[in-house]
């Protein structure tokens, strides 16, 4: 019997495909989520748009908290570590979390290494923003690749601009001989098997989520359209007037992405979704995209 | 022979792959005509909450019970939850398709998903077979009316009974694909 291979873990992640995986701070959201149809929840201590506002050092979330979050719902159970801390992550999968997010959305703690993932028998998700970075996460062992977008933003156009990215650089790799293939790994520092791979199957060697910026139902069809395999949602539910409504509304977006009928009837009868902000409005620093490389 | 597979959350695409490898048509089912345009069904595995969800609000849940009562219809993992009486869990609304209960995440959480070989019954001629359970539920109290086909560590993990199949492990995972092979001939007998 096998436990823990890279073939299990991405099993999961399959298993989350066409879903949305909704940010959750307690128990009450977390049975709210799992009811308006979430096919799973990250358990984190604020949200990321909280998390910007407030500022600070953000790490993993009290383990106590996420344990409530567990005993309360049936479905998988998500929670961050801080880039390349494996401690953090070591401690998650003590706690039998279903999937660890090593996520910018915390703040780093190292500046040159993620963990390594492949050591661990739970699987990991990573962000990215290009093909190089997704080839260089799956390198070190993590099961699913979501776009970074621009968290706690409220705004799509990050999340957009990463998957369109992805996509295209994967597109150009049909064109690629075996020498461009190899100067396309130097050049942007991307694993050369992993991009032989990714050639010959038209589509990253892990399923692609998206992440980052989606509030209404209509981000929800837009980035499914562009090839977004599921979603998380973080901030857009809890951070709108109407957490349950909308909720269940993205998630049937997510089902119903390539049917505009269906999406104007989800789409009805919504209040306010959250606030968001102008990229533009972001210093640089507090990009949070720009944490990890 | 079209074989649907269920499209509402799940891995319908690893399942659309196999059948593709075989050599058989299939349609993705979202709504209510697609019944009308296939032999067989899937429902593949995800999660059952949701999917439960979606296709009691959407009233699928009608459509696909009528369905089952003259074509063959094959629970995979979430699949197998909806397709049985009882999973004794109100986020669960079991289309009560076939005559044993189901137990969710009966076999832990992700950590303890695995790989294994199981053992199918002579008569099905498929021998070795590994393959991997991902947060699999047990099959329980399984009435006379089902036959166990497979069992792993005596728990029964491949039911069939006149009509239809449910499995707790994922036959669509990986290149072997003798047990979807297996199920189309079931559909055609």
């Amino acid at each position: 019997m096998e436990k823990g291979t890279f073939k299990i873990k991405v099993g999961l992640a399959e298993m989350l495909k066409g879903g949305v995986i909704m940010d959750v701070t307690n128990a009450k959201q977390a049975s709210i989520a799992e009811k308006a149809g979430a096919v799973a929840v990250m358990a984190l201590e604020k949200i990321p748009a909280d998390i910007r506002r407030d500022g600070g050092i953000s790490r993993m979330s009290n383990p106590k908290m996420i344990c409530e979050i567990r005993d309360k719902v049936s479905i998988p159970v998500m929670a961050k570590c801080r880039i390349g801390h494996f401690a953090e992550a070591q401690i998650l999968e003590a706690l039998e979390i279903d999937f660890i997010d090593e996520s910018e959305v915390l703040t780093p703690a190292d500046n040159s290494y993620h963990v390594d993932k492949n050591k661990f028998k739970v699987p990991f998700v990573c962000g990215a923003r290009n093909l190089s970075e997704a080839l260089r996460r799956i390198d070190e062992g993590a099961a699913m690749i979501r776009t970074k977008g621009e968290a706690g933003s409220g705004n799509i156009v990050e999340a957009v601009k990463h998957m369109r990215a992805i996509t295209s650089e994967i597109n150009s790799l049909s064109l690629m001989s075996n020498e461009d293939l190899m100067k396309f790994s130097s050049d942007n520092n991307a694993p050369i098997d992993l991009l032989q791979e990714t050639k010959k199957i038209g589509r990253l060697p892990v399923p692609n989520f998206s992440a980052g910026g989606i509030a209404t139902p209509a981000d929800a069809s837009l980035m499914m359209q562009l090839g977004a395999e599921s979603l998380f949602v973080g901030s857009g539910i809890f951070k709108s007037e109407d957490p349950e409504m909308r909720a269940n509304a993205i998630v049937e977006a997510t089902t119903y992405y390539d049917d505009p009928k269906k999406l104007s009837e989800i789409s009805s009868g919504l209040k306010d979704a959250m606030e968001g902000l102008d990229i533009s409005e972001i210093p640089e620093k507090d990009l949070l995209q720009n944490r990890g490389w | 022979m079209k074989v649907g597979i269920l499209a509402i959350q799940g891995d319908f695409y690893l399942h659309k792959k196999s059948f593709d490898i075989i050599g058989v048509e299939t349609l993705f089912v979202r709504k209510f005509s697609d019944f009308k345009e296939i032999d067989s069904l899937i429902i593949p595995g995800g999660e059952s909450t949701t999917m439960s969800l979606l296709l009691s609000k959407y009233k699928l849940d009608e459509v696909l019970y009528d369905f089952s009562l003259d074509h063959t219809v094959f629970g995979i993992c979430a699949g197998s939850i909806l397709i049985s009486k009882n999973s004794n869990d109100k986020r669960i609304k079991n289309l009560n398709i076939m005559q044993f209960d189901s137990v969710r995440n009966a076999w832990g959480n992700q950590i303890n998903s695995f790989s294994d070989y199981i053992n199918i019954k002579e008569s099905l001629n498929i021998d070795d077979f590994y393959t991997t359970f991902i947060r699999a539920p047990k099959f329980i109290n399984v009435d006379p009316s089902c036959e166990i086909l497979a069992s792993y560590n005596s728990e029964p993990v491949l039911i069939k009974n006149k009509r239809h199949l449910a499995a707790s492990f994922h036959p669509e995972m990986g290149d072997d694909t003798r047990l979807l092979e297996y199920f189309l001939k079931f559909a055609n007998e």
